[in-house]
């Protein structure tokens, strides 16, 4: 019997013998207990995430149903490597996520080519900090336009995907198969 | 932070201790030029640092410089913000090291000293004064008058 059952029974016993009170009491500690072993799983767990948009593509092709699972990172930020993919908060809006690779992180170079042909640049990953950019070059906005991202804003590394196909999403660095 | 935080040192004991209220920056996103807040430190993934928040994105604001005696000028980019140390000389922030940083980084805002006993009270928000030379709210207000 799952806790829902028992908790249904816990009701219908409610509704005969105590008063309003005690039921009140009772599915209001209910509540409190799935919302903190909610919060504990999705914040130092897993999380599922919903992907929208093209910037990932092909690795998820971001129309329709593109759901993954995120193992949460609690303090362990440092532990990505390059080629992982992660969701990190948007560096230009911190009220949304985003999903990127990591090509780079702290210490590696990182060449710029800039649009129209300039001379490109060389910049290194500052420590503490990882370089995003979507599978999909020509249409992310990633760290390419606003830079290294600090490792306190990821939130997890993706593991696989459930949505709309089950897959492993490896690790991969770009030019790689 | 000396002198609003830990003004007899860091020596264990006269550490203060904070609370620190989440709402208004983790759920809300809209925390305001002047409070003390806690943040992640850009460099290092596992350390948080106390800072006073000056500036918010799309803020120009005037920073004192050592060498120059107009100090200099400082545009807030979309989705970072301006912090600062209270402790001028020996605060590592915007100002010294990290330039501007990202809001994503913000974890709370400190609202009250709760230990040692004789140092309990309410931490108070305090911009200081004629920073901030322009808002991102009052161009689009004037350009919307404009218009």
């Amino acid at each position: 019997m799952g806790w829902w059952a028992a908790a249904a029974a816990g009701a219908a016993a409610g509704k005969g013998g105590q008063g309003t009170a005690a039921t009140l009491r009772k599915w209001t500690a209910r509540g409190a207990k799935t919302a903190a072993v909610l919060h504990v799983t999705f914040n130092y767990v897993a999380f599922f995430s919903q992907i929208n948009g093209p910037s990932m593509f092909p690795t998820f092709s971001g129309r329709g149903w593109n759901v993954v699972v995120a193992e949460a990172l609690p303090g362990m930020q440092d532990r990505v490597a390059a080629g992982d993919v992660v969701i990190c908060i948007r560096p230009v809006n911190a009220r949304e996520n985003v999903i990127k690779r990591v090509t780079a992180v702290a210490g590696q170079r990182v060449t710029l080519f800039t649009r129209g042909g300039g001379a490109p640049t060389t910049l290194e990953v500052p420590t503490g900090h990882i370089w995003l950019q979507g599978d999909n070059l020509i249409m992310s906005r990633d760290s390419r336009e606003y830079g290294p991202v600090p490792l306190a804003m990821v939130k997890g590394r993706v593991v696989c995907q459930i949505l709309p196909n089950y897959k492993w999403v490896p690790p991969r660095l770009p030019g790689q198969p | 932070m000396q002198p609003t935080l830990n003004p007899k040192g860091r020596r264990a004991g006269a550490r203060d201790w904070v609370l620190v209220e989440k709402w208004s920056v983790k759920i809300l996103h809209a925390p305001r030029r002047g409070d003390v807040i806690v943040m992640w430190a850009p460099d290092a993934p596992h350390q948080q640092i106390v800072k006073r928040l000056i500036a918010l994105e799309g803020d120009t604001l005037a920073v004192p410089h050592p060498a120059r005696p107009g100090g200099t000028v400082a545009a807030i980019p979309e989705g970072r913000c301006w912090v600062e140390g209270d402790n001028a000389s020996e605060s590592l922030d915007s100002r010294s090291a990290y330039g501007p940083v990202h809001m994503g980084l913000l974890e709370g805002r400190v609202t009250h000293v709760v230990w040692p006993p004789g140092r309990v009270g309410r931490v108070a928000s305090v911009c200081p004064p004629g920073r901030i030379l322009h808002t991102a709210a009052a161009d689009e207000a004037a350009a919307a008058e404009a218009a």
